[in-house]
């Protein structure tokens, strides 16, 4: 009785198809498909939220900047049809979901990991948006469910969208949601998440950086599914950082007042970048180019230094805001750049691969946050945050980085080219709410008298 | 009169207070006069927002200053940010104390009001807060937190606006 019906329901079903494929055009086609998306989106919202915890309502000021970086994403997106909206689902597991209709959803976890970086966000949120842009979500249910679909497309076709359906094609899709939308639809919402956040005026880096949080993170806190269904994350995250060059404007030459000008600003700039900026410290260069270590005078004890006193320094320069120190250094035909913090303490070391050629020189981004490395043949620019290299002068090859205000300058052979970095919008919220501040306490050491004698101990470490 | 009495009388009639320090903001936005034992706290300021710490254990003042604030009064931007604070997500056992009354800080015409509210500690905390809207679509907060209201049941933030001014012509 059951297998008659069913058959009943197939052949129906291939008749309504057929009847839908004379009749139909490509846009009945898409306006179906759209209103079930939404209705399928609609449907498993509500199961996702329960499954995770119930809704999280972030503090205003946070919810502020949430909305204000997925309001400026979601503009960019190009389904007009889609309203996209954003819940916090409040669980501490680290993860993100996209659904069908434009239902976007992340964990309180991944809010925490992101710690306000809000280029980590943007590629989190320009992923999420990029599924439903390219419709991953709806097209792995519809595959799923094929046979039900093709005999319940006739009813949509006629306006008609059963709740068994959606209650059904409910359940798989969040079945499916668990497992992933398969490795070539994380790749595509990768990249395309990445140019959504650049177009929204983030910088690309965030993408990388988050990727690389993924590989630290504690596995405890990891979904077992994030990793399954997500293709290696270290493949993904070496993608999204092949990927930023292509967010560079391609290196043009100066013209020909400007190619004079340029090497002079170069030399002045690198000048200024050997002074402190907070005037504290004064570097220099050991007499003897074979002798190891940085000069460095301490003007606030009134001592001298030497920082590095195990290497050959070719050449250093002060951060904009004097918060790092980047320093090239040789021994023998190999170089590196390593990186100080102000008080002289390495915190990052990298050196280039033999066939990259020798470091010879660095200029810092305006913003500090970005450096240039000249190699033989090459500009590299890298983070100071994120240990990426992005060849800026092509396989035409470059040296003598200079980075100024209207974009970072290298020399190919006795011309000057200049290529300009992707460009960033500081977020601003509108409409903002004065916060509320509580004073922070200070922990006091405990007074302990001892025959006329007094000890402070450690304070307390907890809070009074 | 002699020299000093017309001092006196002058700061009389313009109610400068002879008590504090000036300060000027990073922003040279507005300059005022802070009283005693309030300390400039640098590492929780920034060129947005200036605090000090008093003498009691919470008490902080704070000024902040707001940029896109598309309010079209001081009330109407105390309103929004009264209703956020009261909202799911805002200022936890948020309740107002004093409702929101005009007061005039150097020539603007802001709005005043006190609240409490809970840490996260669940302890109680009050707050006097004056919001102003300034030219620009700036917005401007004044507040002062404390445990509690003064004992004599004065207004620290009435004291400080007697010694206010802004930069900008008003």
């Amino acid at each position: 009785m059951k297998t008659e019906r069913f058959a009943a329901r197939v052949v129906l079903g291939i008749v309504l198809l057929v009847l839908f494929a004379l009749v139909g055009t490509a846009h009945a086609d898409v306006l179906w498909k759209d209103k079930f998306e939404q209705a399928l989106g609609r449907g498993a919202a509500p199961q996702l939220v329960e499954e995770y915890g119930g809704e999280y309502i972030p503090p205003i000021w946070e919810r502020m900047w949430l909305e204000e970086i997925f309001t400026r994403l979601a503009a960019q997106a190009e389904r007009r049809e889609i309203e996209y909206s954003l819940s916090v689902l409040n669980t501490f597991e680290q993860n993100a979901f996209a659904l069908p209709g434009g239902y976007i959803f992340l964990t309180r976890g991944l809010l925490q990991l992101i710690n306000g970086d809000e280029t980590k966000l943007a590629a989190v949120l320009g992923h999420e948006i990029a599924h439903v842009e390219k419709r991953h979500g709806i097209n792995a249910v519809l595959r799923q469910l094929s046979l039900t679909i093709a005999f319940e497309m006739g009813m949509i076709w006629l306006d008609v969208l059963p709740p068994e359906l959606v209650r059904v094609a409910s359940v798989t899709l969040l079945e499916l949601l668990k497992r992933g939308w398969g490795r070539d639809a994380e790749y595509e919402a990768d990249l395309l998440g990445q140019h959504l956040a650049v177009r929204a005026g983030f910088d690309p880096i965030g993408a990388v950086a988050m990727l690389d949080d993924l590989l630290d993170a504690d596995p405890e806190q990891m979904p077992t599914h994030i990793f399954s269904s997500h293709p290696d994350t270290r493949n993904r995250r070496n993608r999204v950082e092949e990927n930023i060059i292509s967010f560079w404007s391609e290196p043009e030459p100066l013209g020909g007042k400007r190619q004079a000008e340029i090497a002079e600003l170069g030399r002045i700039l690198t000048q200024n970048r050997r002074t402190d900026p907070r005037s504290r410290f004064a570097l220099s260069l050991s007499e003897s180019p074979l002798d190891a270590g940085l000069l460095v005078y301490d003007q606030q004890r009134q001592e001298t230094l030497v920082w590095l006193n195990d290497k050959i320094v070719q050449t250093f320069s002060w951060s904009p805001t004097g918060e790092t120190l980047a320093v090239v250094v040789h021994d023998g035909p190999n170089s590196a750049l390593v990186l100080l913090n102000r008080h002289g303490y390495v915190v990052e070391e990298w050196s280039p691969d033999p066939d990259q050629g020798t470091l010879t020189s660095i200029s810092w981004s305006p913003d500090g946050k970005m450096l240039a490395l000249g190699l033989t043949d090459a500009v590299v620019v890298t983070y100071v945050d994120c240990p990426v290299q992005i060849p800026v002068s092509g396989v035409a090859g470059g040296t003598d980085p200079i980075w100024l205000d209207d974009g970072l300058h290298f020399r190919r052979g006795e011309l000057w080219y200049r290529s300009e970095p992707p460009t960033v919008e500081p977020v601003e919220v509108s409409n903002p709410v004065p916060r509320v501040l509580q004073r922070r306490r200070i922990l006091s050491p405990t007074v302990i008298r001892e025959e006329g004698s007094i000890r402070l101990t450690r304070p307390s470490l907890t809070l009074p | 009169m002699k020299r000093f009495q017309w001092v006196i009388l002058f700061l009389v009639l313009f109610g400068v207070p002879v008590w504090g320090a000036g300060f000027r903001d990073a922003g040279s936005l507005y300059s005022v006069y802070i009283p005693d034992n309030w300390i400039y706290q640098a590492k929780e300021s920034s060129p947005e927002l200036n605090v000090f710490y008093g003498s009691g254990e919470d008490e902080l003042l704070y000024f902040e200053v707001l940029e896109n604030v598309l309010a079209e009064s001081s009330e109407a931007f105390a309103t929004a940010a009264l209703e956020l604070y009261a909202a799911p997500g805002g200022l936890p056992g948020f309740e107002l104390v004093e409702n929101l009354s005009a007061v005039e800080v150097d020539g603007v015409v802001g709005a005043r009001c006190v609240y409490t509210y809970k840490d996260g500690k669940d302890r109680l905390l009050w707050e006097e807060r004056i919001f102003l809207l300034l030219p620009d679509q700036r917005g401007f907060s004044l507040a002062y937190g404390s445990a509690g209201p003064r004992d004599d049941g004065s207004s620290l933030l009435s004291e400080i606006v007697r010694g206010w001014r802004w930069s900008f012509e008003n």
